[in-house]
């Protein structure tokens, strides 16, 4: 009982924190704009996600190894330095989205200066990550992002055109001049990556580590990837419909945090406009604190420093040092005054050049019977991995030319 | 594989440095790039529409209705200094002077926005936008 009760935990968290702040930016924004016929993107970054997820999980529990130590030694010192250089810069500028996301929707919420909440906001998650142990870390936030249903509960009260939203489960293209193709592109690609970002499975292989998976905890790994990434796509699809329905016939592209709430508004008032902004305060603070770990994950498991939240922070200073200094880097981006929406929209971008060196290792493992034994990818996981790595290695290519032309989404 | 790390590196590095360093370059503005600027102000114009609705028939926190009518004053400062720096195409020059008067009218309304709400002063700017759009 106890076990189920544990399981149903993990899932349900994985459910709330599986939506950040970029996909509040791009997912909203895509419906707006090219109303339901960007929903077949949110399955097919959700089972790439599963996926990979899945993988990471079964070789932290089998061999017992996280996504860095494999990148390191499948590429080797060198190249795995790049590559933990461009992971943690991207880590650092997501962890400055979320933070300033954090910062914005307090003040939506409270009122007072942007820059005193984004102080207040990063002390209060240092301390947080500091007391709690790694097990309600990852609860709070993902069981408090379950309040993200909000915008599933505003997309159904909305009356989409539910044919249509069925269509959009079917790759097409819009009309419309190479341009908007372009546009329409550049959301794909944002939407995807949003969906896929790196830190998402740093986090979830170390959370492996952290929580001593054994080969007993396998079917949990399968269902917690499957059934909780597989019910928070669910929210990222509602926000899409919220873009649809409510954005698109008004003819409004929501381009601040605040204008993603307005949907709950008009529906439910107050009571939707607060459920929808805790939501978003939830999710988006329980992505900051997963993208600075992620970083100090990555950091520590590359040199071979002692990591984790399971530990004491006096059993690991440089970790802890590592995490709370990147806290404090992202903080100080933000407080240049750069506008965190703009900030996530190129970490998005940027995340997904980033993806074919994180990927490529963890499907080379995971295939790999001499590592895996009898836990190895299946004839038809090898076969799916290597799809979705193909079509990461192609919205990497395709990412900064798009946003080159199409002016980080504005051009269409 | 040392090629790979300069790639991987100049990808990732490059774009932070301009996020941080670059400082922003007037516009060259033909066409399709005016009429991108003007779409932009009348979805602007009409969010700020829909705020109003919203706050007359009581449906927004009195805090979240000042900080983000902050925030979209804001969206509008971008607008206007993107149209002050850009200089437009010769064919396009009369629309581009008539678009920054229509701007000029939106921060009016923006600007009276909290005190002041009139949601038809930003009918009638969208209404306006508009019409520019379909000339270009």
């Amino acid at each position: 009982m106890r076990r189920i009760w544990q399981l149903f935990l993990g899932i349900m968290a994985a459910t709330g924190g599986f939506v950040d702040i970029g996909e509040l930016v791009f997912t909203v924004q895509a419906g707006a704009q090219f109303r339901y016929m960007l929903l077949w993107v949110t399955v097919l970054g959700t089972i790439g996600i599963i996926l990979f997820s899945e993988m990471c999980g079964r070789i932290a529990a089998i061999p017992k190894l996280t996504t860095f130590h494999i990148i390191k030694s499948k590429f080797g010192p060198k190249l795995g330095f790049a590559t933990l250089l461009a992971s943690n810069i991207v880590n650092v500028l997501t962890c400055a989205a979320e933070l300033g996301g954090v910062a914005i929707i307090m003040r939506l919420l409270f009122g007072g200066k942007f820059s005193l909440w984004l102080i207040v906001v990063t002390a209060v998650l240092i301390g947080t990550i500091y007391v709690l142990p790694f097990k309600y870390i990852e609860r709070v936030f993902g069981l408090s992002g379950l309040v993200m249903i909000t915008f599933v509960v505003v997309a159904i009260a909305l009356h989409p055109q539910w044919l249509e939203l069925a269509k959009g489960f079917v790759p097409r293209t819009p009309g419309g001049d190479t341009q908007h193709l372009l546009l329409y592109a550049y959301f794909t690609v944002g939407i995807f990556s949003a969906l896929l970002m790196p830190y998402e499975v740093y986090f979830y292989s170390s959370g492996g580590i952290e929580e001593e998976w054994e080969h007993t905890d396998l079917p949990d790994n399968k269902l917690t990837s499957v059934v909780g990434f597989s019910m928070g796509a669910v929210v990222s699809g509602a926000l899409i419909v919220v873009g649809a329905a409510f954005y698109a016939p008004r003819q409004l592209n929501p381009e601040q945090l605040g204008s993603s709430a307005l949907a709950s508004a008009f529906q439910f008032g107050k009571v939707g406009l607060l459920l929808a902004l805790l939501g978003m305060l939830a999710t988006v603070a329980g992505s900051a604190v997963e993208t600075c770990l992620a970083g100090a994950y990555n950091f520590c498991q590359f040199f071979h420093y002692k990591w984790g939240r399971r530990l004491t922070p006096q059993q690991t200073p440089v970790f802890t040092k590592t995490w709370i200094i990147i806290f404090v880097i992202a903080m100080g981006i933000t407080l240049t005054g750069y506008d965190p929406i703009k900030i996530v929209e190129y970490s998005v971008m940027f995340a997904v050049v980033v993806l074919p060196l994180t990927y490529a290792p963890i499907l080379i493992v995971a295939s790999d019977e001499t590592i895996m034994g009898q836990y190895a990818n299946s004839q038809f996981q090898r076969i799916l991995g290597w799809i979705m790595f193909a079509l990461v290695t192609i919205a990497a290519a395709a990412a900064v030319p798009l946003m080159i032309v199409t002016e980080m989404g504005k051009k269409g | 594989m040392k090629n790979a790390q300069i790639v991987v590196l100049a990808l990732v590095l490059a774009p932070c440095l301009t996020l941080v360093g670059c400082p922003d370059q007037p516009k060259k503005l033909d066409a399709n790039s005016l009429k991108a600027e003007v779409q932009n102000a009348e979805q602007l114009s009409r969010e700020c529409a829909m705020v109003l609705e919203l706050r007359t028939s009581g449906k927004l926190t009195g805090r979240f209705r000042k900080v983000h009518e902050l925030y979209l004053a804001k969206q509008f400062e971008d607008l206007k200094k993107t149209a002050d720096q850009a200089h437009a195409d010769a064919s396009i020059q009369s629309t581009f002077d008539e678009y920054r008067q229509k701007l000029q009218a939106l921060g009016g309304a923006v600007r009276t926005m909290s005190s002041a709400p009139h949601k038809e002063a930003f009918e009638a700017v969208t209404n306006d936008l508009e019409t520019l759009e379909k000339k270009l």
